[in-house]
């Protein structure tokens, strides 16, 4: 009678762990070679000295974000053509992804403004973009987190989830339109980085991506592993 | 309900059942008016909300009789959002209404048609209260408010926000606190039409010989048809379980 319990855990429990534990691994060694890289073996910049370094984190994080956020995007979509819920809850963990890199975006943008700038934050097109969807993406944690996860609640959160992806370009278009201070990032135009300098970046963004993935297996295994234990529970009710 | 057959494919053409929804739509937006007027307690509060919104910033910016035109669309603008936002709140049902709204999705009455009745009736209703904020306003600060240009920034802005306004209700339905999580979810999104709409306002105040290109206004058009699709096409998925 036990037997018809049915642990999806179970079976991609071992595989799941082993992948999980090797990719945050990874994902250390690599963080831990971007800062040996870019605090160590890069030279200083030569407009902006050592306030540069914060430039390989940034780049590795916003990338990340990115990805997340186009990962919601699809995850969003094909929950609302397929409706299974293993897409809706990829497309959660993908915008609980997205909210802390570009958190970690902006502050580690900020933190770079202050000394090269003179300010902590300036009205620009792509900081205001990026707190805009920074705004959108805790607005659709905080719509799952209020909706429980069945009836409606889902589909409404794939459609809230298509439509911040479609509207970053827009936000991005109307607030250039509306405040262009700020000189266009080039860093990887031809000639413009050291070769180190070049090799610490895409240490760190692969490094990050690297995280990325990891903190996403690790968070859809312990969703399924919260899935069975609620299933256990209502088992054991019922057997009560 | 003028039709009862709209969920009858073969036999309806294309432009039947467009016809037909527009009568449906025609139908619900008349009971949206008449359920508005019944209860006014929410076009009144809209009203005396966002002029209280006016007279707090006239105070907080310590606003003389001919404020820059660019802090005077500021304002009125951020008025009309916020008093806006009050009226959306109350678009869907909650929790102890009677009922209707789930009496209606028992009839295969068309969901766009239910959908835009609800934008309508949040249209009228922000209409409502720019006709009495907007005169207000020109009065306090000797705006010169009323010029064709200006007014159809306001509408086009107005029919946006009313849209995105609706159709967020609609998505944040489901949640608990609702009425705290619409402006979380609003307010970004309408960035670019806020924007948009504030520019285009405070350019046709400033500018002198009048401009003759309107980005902002092309800008708040795009803006409100790509939501206007979007509410469309989403409409079934809004409504059915």
């Amino acid at each position: 009678m036990q037997s018809a319990v049915h642990l999806k855990s179970a079976h991609s429990s071992s595989l799941a762990y082993i992948v999980g534990g090797l990719l945050t691994l990874m994902s250390a060694v690599g963080i831990l070679l971007t800062l040996i890289l870019g605090l160590l073996v890069t030279p200083k910049d030569a407009v902006e000295g050592n306030v540069f370094r914060i430039f390989y984190v940034h780049v590795g994080t916003a990338w990340n974000a990115y990805a997340a956020f186009f990962v919601l995007f699809v995850a969003s979509v094909l929950y609302l053509w397929r409706g299974r819920p293993v897409w809706d809850r990829v497309a959660r963990i993908a915008a609980e992804i997205g909210l802390l890199f570009t958190t970690i975006v902006l502050i580690t943008g900020s933190i770079w403004g202050r000394p090269v700038w003179g300010v902590w934050w300036t009205w620009d097109a792509r900081l205001t973009t990026t707190l805009v969807l920074w705004f959108m993406d805790l607005a659709y944690l905080l719509l799952r987190a209020y909706t429980a996860d069945e009836g409606r609640a889902p589909r409404y959160a794939a459609i809230v989830g298509i439509i911040t992806f479609i509207d970053v370009p827009i936000v991005q278009f109307s607030v250039s339109w509306w405040r262009t201070l700020h000189p266009q990032a080039d860093v990887l135009a031809p000639g413009h980085l050291a070769p180190s300098m070049l090799i610490a970046l895409l240490v760190s963004v692969f490094a990050f991506t690297i995280l990325g993935v990891a903190l996403f297996v690790q968070r859809l295994r312990l969703e399924t592993v919260r899935d069975d234990l609620r299933e256990l529970r209502q088992r054991a009710e019922e057997l009560e | 309900m003028a039709t009862s057959h709209v969920d009858s494919p073969p036999a309806l053409s294309t432009q039947m059942i467009a016809g037909a929804a527009l009568q449906q739509w025609w139908a619900l937006l008349q009971a949206e008016i008449r359920s508005a007027w019944r209860g006014r307690e929410t076009p009144v509060t809209m009203v005396v909300f966002s002029l209280l919104i006016v007279l707090i910033f006239s105070f907080a910016f310590d606003l003389h009789p001919n404020p820059p035109g660019d802090v005077l669309s500021g304002v009125l603008w951020t008025a009309i959002i916020f008093g806006g936002m009050l009226g959306f709140q109350r678009a869907f049902p909650v929790a102890g209404d009677r009922g209707e709204l789930e009496g209606l999705l028992v009839s295969p009455v068309n969901r766009s048609a239910l959908l835009f009745a609800k934008v309508g009736i949040n249209v009228i209703l922000m209409c409502a209260m720019e006709l009495i904020v907007l005169p207000i306003g020109a009065l306090l600060f000797n705006a010169p408010l009323w010029k064709p240009l200006i007014l159809a920034s306001f509408f086009v802005g107005t029919l946006g926000f009313s849209t995105l306004g609706t159709l967020f209700s609609a998505l944040s339905a489901e949640a608990r606190a609702r009425e705290l999580l619409l402006p979380l979810l609003l307010l970004p999104i309408s960035v670019p039409l806020i924007i948009a709409s504030v520019e285009e306002v405070s350019q046709s105040l400033v500018a002198q010989p009048p401009a003759l290109s309107h980005p902002w206004l092309q800008l708040a058009c795009a803006y409100t048809g790509l939501f206007f699709f979007i509410t469309l096409a989403v409409a079934d998925n809004v409504f059915d379980r």
